[in-house]
C-alpha cells in the first residue's frame, strides 16, 4: 500500500472564531501502481488532503501511513517521507529559480544529500525522462523556455530524486491543447516505468476520465465517492449537484441515449465513444 | 457597422540586444466591428497577447497602423483616449487587485481618469451590479473565489466605461464554475452592446463567438464563424490547436464516409448521429 488513511479529520484554526473544517472522517487507501484522480469543487478539501500525505500539515485525528511511515508517530522522518513524494504544485514553472536548467533540476537531489556527481547523473536522466534533450537544454535559463518546456523542467526537478509517488495539482492548467496532451502523455509514460503511483488533481473531467484508474471525489470536506471512472460518470444526476461536470464524451453518450441511440460500454475517451458509434451505425463506409 | 479596431498590414518584433529580434506578429489585417464577440485562438507563443497589446497602444507597430475608434495608436497625445476605451483583463486575478476593499479597487481606474467623485460612486455600484457582485462592495477581495475575483477585475475595468473589453486568458486559472461565471458576465455585457475580444485556450469558449481568428507563428492563418473555422481541419492542425470534441467526432464520421454536417456542440452532434440511423 502506498497510502493508507483512516478516519482522518482536520480543522483549520480550531477553537478560534475562524475555525473551519477541511476534512471529516476520510478513509481510503491507494495501492502501489494506481493512477488516482482527486476531484471536487474549490474548497472541498483536496489540497488539505494532499498536504497531509506530504506531511505539510500536522495530523489532528485519525491515522495516516505513507509507504510505511506512520504520520501519527511522535517522531517522523520527514526527509524520508518527502523524498518519496514528488509534489508538483499548480503552475510549477513559477517555482523554477536557478540560472540554468541543469542546476535547477539538480537542486532537489542535492538537497536530499546526493553527491554532486550523483545529482548530475540523476538530473540528466530526469531531464530526458521529461522528454527534453539534455545537451540542448541543460545550460539554458529556465526563464527563456516556452510554457510547455518550463513545465517539463519542473517535472524533471521532481523526478530527479526518484520519488515513489507523484502528486500533480492541475498539471495541464494554462497550457495550449498540444501542451496539455504532451504533458498527459508524459505522465502516462512515467507511470509505466519511473513512477509507481500517481495522484492527480484536476478540474478537467475529460482528462480525469481518460487517464485515471480510480477517482476520489470530495465534497465540503467529506469523501463522497471512491469509484472507477466508468462507475463514477454514470452518476449523471448526482455529479452536477457537487459542482462537477461530466466528461464531454459521456455527455454525448447520454444525449444519444435520450434520443434512443443506446451505447452500452463506458465512453471515457473519444476513441471508445467513436468505436461504439461506428459499430452501431454499421461500420465504416468506403 | 462601425469598425472599432482596424489593423492594416501590421508587423511587430521584440528587440533584444545586439540587433537581434523575434517576430511577435506579422502581416496582420483585421477589422473588428462594434458589438462583435471575437475570439483569438493560438498556441502558447503564437502572438495572441502581442496582438492584444497592439490593440490598446501598449505596443506600437513597426510597420502598418492600428486604428482604434478612428484614432491611430501612433498619435502619442491621444493614447490615454485609446486606453480609456480599451479595457484589458489578464490571467491572474490576484495580480490585478490594488486595494483591500472591493469598492476602492473598482474606483481606482476611474479615479485615475480624473472622474468626479459622485460619478465614481455611481459607476462603482453600476459596475458591481453588472458582474453580480454588488453585495460584496464593502468586503475584501482576497477571500473571494477565483471566479469572483476575476469578476471584480472585470468590474474595475467597466468602471472606466470602456467600449472594448479584452480578456487575455482570463479564465485559464479558474475552475469550471469560475469560468462559467466569468463567461456569463462577458456574454451579458456583449449582449448590451460591448465589443468583446476573448483570448483563450478553451476551444469550447469559441463556439458562441461571432468571429474566430486562428493565429500561428505571429500570423492570422484563418478566420471566420466558429463553424467555418472548426470545419477547416488543416488550419486547426497547423496551428497545433484542437477542435471541440463534437467537431472532432463529426469530422471523424465524415472521414469514414458518413454524410454529416459540421458540428460545434454536443447537442448538434447527437442530432446528426441520430439522423444517420
Amino acid at each position: 500500500m502506498s497510502v493508507v488513511i483512516e478516519n482522518l479529520s482536520f480543522t483549520y484554526m480550531p477553537g478560534t472564531p475562524y475555525e473551519k473544517r477541511a476534512l471529516q472522517d476520510i478513509t481510503l487507501s491507494i495501492r502501489e501502481g494506481e493512477f488516482v484522480g482527486l476531484i471536487g469543487a474549490t474548497g472541498s478539501g483536496k489540497s488539505t488532503l494532499i498536504q497531509h500525505i506530504n506531511g505539510l500539515v500536522k495530523l489532528q485525528s485519525g491515522k495516516l501511513r505513507v509507504f510505511g511511515i506512520d504520520l501519527s508517530a511522535r517522531k517522523i522522518d520527514y526527509k524520508l517521507l518527502r523524498k518519496g513524494i514528488g509534489m508538483l504544485f499548480q503552475y510549477p514553472e513559477y517555482q523554477l529559480f536557478d540560472e540554468t536548467v541543469l542546476r535547477d533540476v539538480m537542486f532537489g537531489p542535492k538537497n536530499f544529500g546526493m553527491s554532486e556527481a550523483h545529482a548530475y547523473e540523476s538530473a540528466k536522466r530526469a531531464i530526458e525522462l521529461a522528454g527534453l534533450s539534455f545537451d540542448e537544454i541543460k545550460d539554458r535559463s529556465p526563464f527563456e523556455l516556452s510554457g510547455g518546456q518550463k513545465r517539463r523542467v519542473a517535472i524533471a526537478g521532481v523526478l530527479a530524486y526518484n520519488p515513489e509517488i507523484l502528486i500533480l495539482d492541475e498539471p495541464t492548467a494554462g497550457l495550449d491543447p498540444v501542451g496539455k496532451r504532451d504533458i498527459l502523455e508524459l505522465i502516462t509514460k512515467l507511470k509505466g516505468g519511473a513512477i509507481k503511483t500517481i495522484i492527480m488533481i484536476s478540474h478537467n473531467m475529460d482528462e480525469i476520465a481518460a487517464y485515471t484508474d480510480r477517482i476520489i471525489v470530495l465534497d465540503s470536506s467529506r469523501l463522497v465517492y471512491d469509484l472507477t471512472p466508468a462507475e463514477l460518470f454514470e452518476k449523471k444526476d448526482e455529479l452536477p449537484a457537487l459542482g462537477l461536470d461530466l466528461p464531454t464524451t459521456v455527455k454525448i453518450k447520454n444525449l444519444l441515449a435520450e434520443k434512443g441511440f443506446h451505447i452500452t460500454e463506458p465512453a471515457l475517451d473519444i476513441a471508445s465513444l467513436y468505436a461504439q458509434i461506428i459499430s452501431k451505425l454499421g461500420g465504416r463506409h468506403e | 457597422m462601425k469598425s472599432v479596431i482596424e489593423l492594416k498590414n501590421v508587423h511587430y518584433s521584440y528587440k533584444s540586444g545586439n540587433d537581434e529580434s523575434t517576430v511577435g506578429v506579422k502581416n496582420i489585417d483585421l477589422d473588428i466591428k462594434q458589438g462583435e464577440f471575437v475570439v483569438l485562438l493560438g498556441h502558447n507563443g503564437s502572438g495572441k497577447s502581442t496582438l492584444a497589446k497592439l490593440f490598446n497602444g501598449f505596443l506600437l507597430p513597426d510597420v502598418g497602423d492600428v486604428i482604434v475608434n478612428g484614432i491611430n495608436t501612433k498619435e502619442e497625445k491621444r493614447i490615454f483616449e485609446i486606453r480609456s476605451k480599451v479595457g484589458m483583463v489578464f490571467q491572474n486575478p490576484d495580480n490585478q487587485m490594488v486595494a483591500s476593499i472591493i469598492e476602492d479597487d473598482i474606483a481606482f481606474g476611474a479615479e485615475n481618469l480624473g472622474i468626479e467623485r459622485n460619478e465614481i460612486i455611481r459607476r462603482v455600484d453600476w459596475a458591481l451590479s453588472a458582474v453580480g457582485m454588488l453585495e460584496h462592495k464593502k468586503h475584501t477581495p482576497f477571500k473571494l473565489s477565483g471566479g469572483q475575483k476575476q469578476r471584480i477585475a472585470i468590474a474595475a475595468i467597466l468602471a472606466m466605461l470602456p467600449e472594448i473589453l479584452i480578456l487575455d486568458e482570463s479564465t485559464a486559472m479558474l475552475d469550471p464554475k469560475g469560468r462559467k461565471e466569468v463567461l456569463e458576465v462577458v456574454r451579458s455585457l456583449n449582449g448590451q452592446g460591448m465589443t468583446v475580444i476573448l483570448i483563450t485556450h478553451y476551444m469550447e469558449e469559441a463556439v458562441s463567438a461571432d468571429k474566430v481568428y486562428i493565429m500561428n507563428e505571429g500570423e492570422i492563418i484563418d478566420f471566420g464563424t466558429p463553424k467555418q473555422v472548426f470545419g477547416n481541419y488543416k488550419a486547426i492542425i497547423q496551428a497545433k490547436l484542437d477542435m471541440p470534441v463534437a467537431s472532432r467526432i463529426a469530422h471523424m464520421l465524415k472521414m469514414d464516409g458518413y454524410a454529416v454536417d459540421d458540428c460545434l456542440t454536443v447537442e448538434e452532434l447527437a442530432e446528426e448521429i441520430c439522423r444517420l440511423l
